[in-house]
């Protein structure tokens, strides 16, 4: 664990969100950390980790999501940092097309996916949250990527993902399909899917870029 | 946890000379103290497997095993005595008699059967009443009460003869979305407290994305069948 995680940590459970933005964003202009370590071993931590107190547990849900908001509020900062390392990075000319399907909220794994992609050199385009499928299929027909990622969260979303990506796979077929998310965590789950390459961590995204260099 | 229901290469055809297929070879198996949701489109056969599922009808082909008892071989007597001490049943509609009191509805199986009314039963049907929050308007009329009421009337109902299973086919399809959850909650609290296994179909994403585990009928075949890692 990075030495500055526990400090980091300490201001989110303070629910201070000046002194948790600031306290990122300085660790990133001093060079403690690079971006994938501030993704990988900070902001995902901090999210998948997070336990309510058994005192807190009617206000559970409220407590996640300031600290969900106090998260999206550094990433959408670091954005900078990601235009400033792509412009040394050598492109792969491959597009890639990140979303989550309809009704799924949950789109922070979504938004570190897509600036790892850029990290690793693709051309990488975040289409939204909940993204009805009709949508993401014009989506793809009229942005014509390489790769579509689809991130899911809640496992009831497994039904509608199914149907998205057995769409793309039928009007599609070249498309590669990507997935990853806590939904399939879950028996069965990423065996039904049809999909390319499951993700299990941000970081498999560089495993992908070195295949298709 | 052991099988409380199975089924085996379920086929279903209704029609003689113009066939239509419903179900094609399903296998599905219930754990005992699951909760279960089916969900698919209207016309995807949800309907027919749940009365199959439920002994109410017949399948063409295949084997429904229900406590450990495989039903083809049972007379329709034996069959209708296997389904009324195994499966409770609640459906989108109440079907209470409303000139009968919740109380009276919720021991009508147990006089269905035309077994005595000890002091037993009536405490059982009282507590009954108690779990799903309706000791106070237990002696109301059914006609006079509310939607949400009325199925938690029909839920305590189900329960009357101690079955392993309740077949629920859209529970919540008629109620609000407070009800629904109240409903919801009381599902879940008679599937721990009691060990009941559910199985529930419903278009209702909120019912559903709880259970344990989501089947997804699409044309008469499991289009999806996925488990929660913790259940």
């Amino acid at each position: 664990m990075n030495s500055n995680y526990e400090g980091f940590i300490k201001l989110l459970d303070l629910e201070d969100k000046d002194k948790s933005v600031n306290y990122a964003l300085e660790l990133l202009k001093s060079k403690k950390v690079t971006l994938e370590e501030l993704y990988l071993d900070f902001l995902a931590p901090a999210l998948t980790t997070f336990v309510c107190q058994e005192k807190e547990k009617e206000i559970c849900i409220w407590k996640e999501h300031t600290r969900t908001s106090i998260i999206r509020t550094i990433l959408e900062c670091t954005y900078p940092f990601v235009i400033e390392r792509r412009n040394e990075i050598k492109k792969l000319h491959k597009k890639v097309v990140i979303l989550t399907p309809s009704e799924e909220y949950h789109e922070i794994g979504a938004i570190i996916v897509n600036h790892f992609f850029m990290l690793a050199g693709f051309e990488s385009q975040y289409i939204g949250a909940n993204t009805p499928k009709n949508d993401i299929l014009m989506a793809v027909k009229a942005y014509q990527p390489d790769f579509v990622a689809i991130s899911v969260t809640n496992y009831y979303n497994i039904v509608i993902t199914k149907q998205i990506t057995d769409g793309i796979k039928k009007n599609y077929p070249n498309v590669k399909i990507i997935v990853g998310g806590q939904a399939f965590l879950q028996h069965g789950a990423i065996d039904q899917i049809s999909h390319d390459y499951y993700m299990q961590k941000a970081s498999d995204v560089f495993m992908i870029a070195k295949e298709v260099k | 946890m052991p099988n409380v229901m199975e089924l085996k290469e379920i086929t279903k055809i209704y029609g003689t000379k113009i066939q239509t297929q419903v179900l094609f070879g399903i296998n599905l198996a219930f754990e005992e103290g699951s909760f279960n949701s089916i969900i698919g489109q209207s016309g995807s056969g949800k309907s027919t497997l749940l009365n199959i599922l439920g002994s109410l009808d017949r399948p063409t082909a295949g084997d429904i095993i229900i406590n450990g008892k495989n039903t083809k071989s049972l007379s329709s007597k034996e069959l209708s005595d296997l389904r009324n001490e195994s499966i409770g049943f609640i459906f989108q509609f109440h079907y209470l008699l409303p000139e009968f009191t919740a109380l009276e509805n919720v021991l009508m199986p147990y006089r269905i059967s035309k077994k005595p009314i000890t002091k037993e039963v009536l405490d059982y049907a009282n507590e009954l009443l108690d779990i799903v929050g309706l000791t106070k308007v237990k002696n109301n009329l059914a006609i006079n009460m509310s939607g949400g009421q009325q199925q938690r009337v029909a839920i305590a109902r189900s329960l009357m003869n101690n079955p392993k299973i309740i077949l629920a086919d859209e529970p919540t399809g008629n109620l609000d979305s407070d009800s629904t959850e109240q409903v919801y909650e009381l599902l879940r609290k008679i599937n721990h407290q009691f060990g009941t296994t559910f199985i529930i179909i419903t278009h209702d994403r909120h019912i559903a994305e709880k259970a344990d585990r989501i089947v997804e009928i699409k044309d008469g075949r499991i289009n999806l069948d996925i488990t929660k890692a913790n259940a």
